[in-house]
């Protein structure tokens, strides 16, 4: 299906204005993804290669391979779902839903199901294969796309993303009003062994056939990295990667689970309300501080702020209660997730005071911080003081720095607390 | 059929087990510390495990003045009461820094996170080696929950920086609500009904009690007669050797995605030592298992028939464990603190029955069970005379025929009208395991070969509460062992129902 110039008007219409306009002119929204290798740095600096997947839809897609994958966002008007795929990768790749309809076609090779649907073939060397794959009867809910092609490679390669299917009524994830929330974000957990995707970026396989020392990567998968949306901390600490969870707020946390482990994600101070299961309201809803995510499960959960004053900064810790890691001496690798919580128009991060953003706070701040205080000249990042009730840095706003901020920083630098 | 399982998992589980101990002693209420203002130590300690292995472990200590004083594993399980507002003073004696975090509670001490080298170091304010920190929460609500580190926590969590919270509901011992019961299908010696639950929880010197304010005046859903914590860890020795001896832990890293645990435990002990005596200390006078000096907490759930017995579990490991319980199934009231019903008690009921809980990291679960011998089609006391508490009326007088021998021989053990028609091994060739009293019947006794028994004075029933993941129950390989404990079903005293006749297993 082709799509007109007026319908992507509309539908770049919607996405700044509201979606209920588009309601009675689209019925099938369309995504065109490209599936192909990248490279993804880690905090200790290890490159990995990954396959992933970009959104090329003309004009609205920005063409970047990421991991997870782009997030599909559709209204409620659309009864159907396209994705068009354009697979530069040398193996053959599928998409597929857990959880929506899809007219099931298993493809095979040399006798075996090898894919849970028909795929676009693997692309030949600087070329490139298509396939389309239709999903009918859409229903609201958080869902999660992937490869449907040998997932056991192709999943923890980073063929995923998250699915976003909306009810007519917005600001809800169901048409339960018990759903309603102030502002939503999405957190996709998953993991990475370097060894397997060095492995298999190399050779397309993750079976050596080596006769002497033949070798499965995917029986020896052994992730050392976590990622809560692509990253791992670090390099989640950016407030770039970070949550956000206004005070006085309801927020929508929308968990995906595309890794293969099962993982915990608890979060430190506060219990949030599990309100849906694979793209099912649930009639009830559970209160927990440890919801168990299964891989390949998706929840939806209430973090409920709406009793916070509204001038009362929070941070709050997402982190895998399991507490894997590829570090002994840090946390480096391990899934934990910030989610903040500041009043409108402030910063109050616990990790400011990092002036030459290098995800660390030591001496080096310490002195930037001094050089611009003595220079005049405002750094927000170096804006710490006076610190919130609860004690985080949410400074005066303008940037002006003082000896105080200096003072704090150095404190930070040198692990007082 | 059930009783045919539960007499061959006997013959084969306890009769490889070689008890270190005596039978526990059980309490009605789960051993820990109360209080709202508690000074703890963190520092190293050694910990025990029945294969002789021993392990290096960091845990908390009660160093409150009359506290315990010594390292344990767990920490000390805190009980306080629903609005408590609790202060905890750690000093930290090990040579990192170290934190204590309280999920589910109201955090009044701050929640901005450290760094350390300019780095993440801690989710909360931690306390430096050789410092003192001080955390102060407040229990705005009821039931099971845990402390932790929030520092390093892949290490400090596998270390065994962890311990239980109950905290008890205003309403705790404050009911009067048991007239509004309907009475079950449970005798007494007089043929009068009793209640499924024996109703003592409201009794301020009673053993019982309630886990969760009840909704309603007829919300019974977590009264209980009789509590038992369950709080499961694992350790991987290699780790902990790793952490013990190797000096250059920078370029010598451990690889935790080979993490793989081979020890597990509850309440800190390995099976059998979790059917051991636990240590007490009473008025400075030490007792119980003084083999075990940092392992205080024991796991033997002893209770009568009838008698309402409420699970506290908690899972401080890194993996799931599937808790599976022998003799009848539990329900799951409540779940990270929270009760399973809905709008306030009055919509549909969210707890659920289970014979396998998956036990999930980081989270909580209240479970009641209760044993009754209800619907083996047979009664469990031989006695066909007279009705004994609770026993399940409609089973009544039924015997075994055609399959009752003419005397207790000990020969031909009976065999229950349901069980397969086989000629069971004699005497000489069976064996009972040190809990084994030689007779089907609950509270009897017959011929056991020589040398077999002496752990089962009452003449109990036992049931295996453990994981059913049999790997699991290991310890370092060696089988039985791991994540394993026995409950107990303890007769009631035979003179007659007097509910306040407690015998001395059963304080
Ligand atoms: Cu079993």
């Amino acid at each position: 299906m082709k799509i007109s110039t007026q319908q992507l008007t509309l539908i770049i219409m919607a996405a700044v204005v509201a979606f209920i306009s588009l309601a009675t002119e689209a019925s099938a929204r369309v995504y065109d993804l490209r599936a192909d290798s990248a490279n993804l740095t880690m905090p200790d600096g290890r490159v990995v290669p990954v396959w992933g997947f970009a959104d090329i839809t003309a004009v609205t897609g920005d063409g970047i391979i990421k991991v997870p994958g782009p997030t599909l966002d559709l209204p409620a008007a659309d009864a159907n779902l396209t994705i068009n795929l354009t697979n530069r990768l040398p193996v053959p790749v599928s998409v597929y839903i857990p959880g929506l309809r899809l007219a099931p076609a298993p493809a095979s090779q040399n006798g075996r199901v090898m894919s849970f649907t028909a795929h676009a073939p693997a692309a030949p060397v600087g070329g490139e294969t298509t396939a389309s794959f239709i999903f009918t009867g859409l229903k609201p809910g958080t869902f999660v796309y992937q490869s449907g092609t040998n997932p056991a490679t192709q999943i923890p390669m980073g063929l995923y993303g998250a699915v976003i299917i909306r009810p007519a009524v917005a600001n809800q994830a169901y048409a339960n009003a018990a759903s309603a929330y102030d502002i939503e974000q999405v957190a996709v957990f998953s993991e990475i062994d370097p060894d397997f995707n060095a492995y298999v970026g190399s050779n397309g396989t993750a079976i050596d056939p080596n006769p002497d020392k033949p070798k499965n990567y995917a029986l020896s998968y052994a992730p050392k990295y976590f990622l809560f949306n692509g990253k791992t901390f670090p390099d989640t600490a950016t407030p770039a990667a970070q949550l956000t969870a206004p005070p006085a707020m309801r927020t929508l946390l929308r968990l995906i689970n595309a890794g293969s482990r099962n993982n915990v994600p608890t979060i430190a101070g506060k219990p949030v309300k599990v309100i849906a299961e694979d793209g099912n309201f649930l009639a009830y809803a559970r209160d927990e501080h440890a919801p168990v995510m299964a891989a390949g499960k998706t929840l939806d959960v209430i973090l409920d702020l709406s009793a916070t004053p509204p001038t009362e900064p929070n941070f709050f810790t997402l982190f895998d209660r399991r507490s894997w890691r590829v570090s002994s001496s840090d946390a480096t690798g391990s899934m934990i997730g910030f989610i903040s919580s500041f009043p409108a128009g402030t910063n109050c991060n616990p990790f400011k005071g990092d002036m030459n953003a290098d995800s660390k706070i030591d001496m080096v701040d310490v002195l930037v911080l001094l050089n611009k205080y003595v220079n005049s000249t405002p750094d927000l990042n170096g804006d710490v003081t006076p610190t919130s009730a609860n004690g985080l840095p949410c400074g005066k706003g303008t940037g002006v720095l003082t000896l105080s901020d200096a003072l704090y920083v150095l404190r930070r630098a040198l692990s007082i607390n | 059929m059930l009783k045919l399982q539960f007499m061959k998992k006997i013959s084969l589980i306890l009769a490889a087990i070689i008890l270190l101990l005596s039978v526990g002693q059980a309490n009605a209420f789960i051993d820990g510390i109360s209080g709202t203002s508690f000074q703890f130590a963190a520092r190293e300690g050694r910990l025990s495990t029945p294969d002789g292995g021993n392990l290096l472990f960091w845990g908390f200590a009660d160093t409150t003045p009359g506290g315990r004083a010594s390292v344990q594993y767990p920490g000390p399980t805190l009980i306080i009461n629903q609005g408590d507002t609790v202060t905890i003073t750690l000093a930290n004696e090990l040579k990192e820094p170290v934190s204590m975090m309280f999920p589910g509670m109201t955090t009044l001490s701050s929640m901005v996170p450290a760094l350390k080298q300019g780095r993440l170091s801690s989710l909360v304010p931690e306390c430096e080696p050789g410092g003192t920190q001080t955390y102060s929460f407040r229990a705005d609500k009821a039931g099971t929950f845990y402390y932790q580190s929030g520092s390093n926590q892949a290490i400090q969590l596998r270390m065994g920086l962890f311990g239980a919270i109950v905290v008890r509901p205003v309403l705790h011992k404050k009911l009067a609500i048991h007239n509004t019961v309907p009475f079950g299908l449970y005798s007494s010696t007089n043929g009068v009904r009793h209640p499924q639950v024996r109703l003592d929880y409201n009794n301020p010197t009673g053993i019982g009690g309630v886990a969760y304010n009840p909704s309603n005046s007829s919300d019974m859903s977590t009264v209980y007669d009789r509590e038992f914590l369950y709080m499961v860890s694992e350790m991987d020795p290699k780790f902990q050797r790793w952490m013990e001896f190797e000096q250059d832990k920078i370029n010598k890293p451990f690889d935790f995605s080979a993490w793989k645990a081979n020890y597990w435990f509850i309440n800190g002990r390995n099976a059998p030592d979790t059917m051991g005596m636990p240590l007490t200390s009473k008025n400075g006078v030490v007792s119980g298992s003084l083999q075990l000096p940092s392992q205080p907490y024991n796991c033997m759930p002893l209770f009568h028939p009838g008698e309402r017995v409420l699970i506290r579990i908690i899972n401080m490991g890194q993996d799931f464990h599937p808790l599976h319980t022998h003799g009848n199934h539990m329900r799951v009231v409540a779940e990270d603190g929270n009760l399973l019903q809905s709008s306030g008690g009055t919509g549909a009921d969210l707890s659920w029955e289970a014979f396998t809980v998956t036990m999930a990291p980081g989270k909580t679960f209240d479970a009641t069970f209760t044993w009754s011998g209800k619907g083996l089609g047979w009664d469990i006391y031989e006695d066909t005379a007279t009705f004994r508490p609770y026993e399940y009326i409609a089973d009544h007088i039924k015997t075994f025929t055609p399959f009752t021998s003419p005397a207790a021989s000990g020969l031909t053990p009976k065999l229950p009208p349901q069980g397969l028609p086989v000629i069971m091994p004699g005497i000489q060739e069976t064996m009972a395991g040190p809990n084994g009293s030689g007779s089907p019947f609950l509270g009897s006794k017959e011929a056991l070969t020589p040398g077999e028994g002496g752990f089962n004075p009452f003449n109990g029933f036992f049931f295996m509460w453990h994981s059913h993941a049999e790997r699991e129950l290991t310890n370092n390989d060696i089988f039985p062992g791991g994540l394993l404990t026995m409950a107990g079903i303890v007769p009631w005293p035979a003179t007659g129902d007097n509910l306040t006749v407690l015998d001395e297993y059963m304080p």
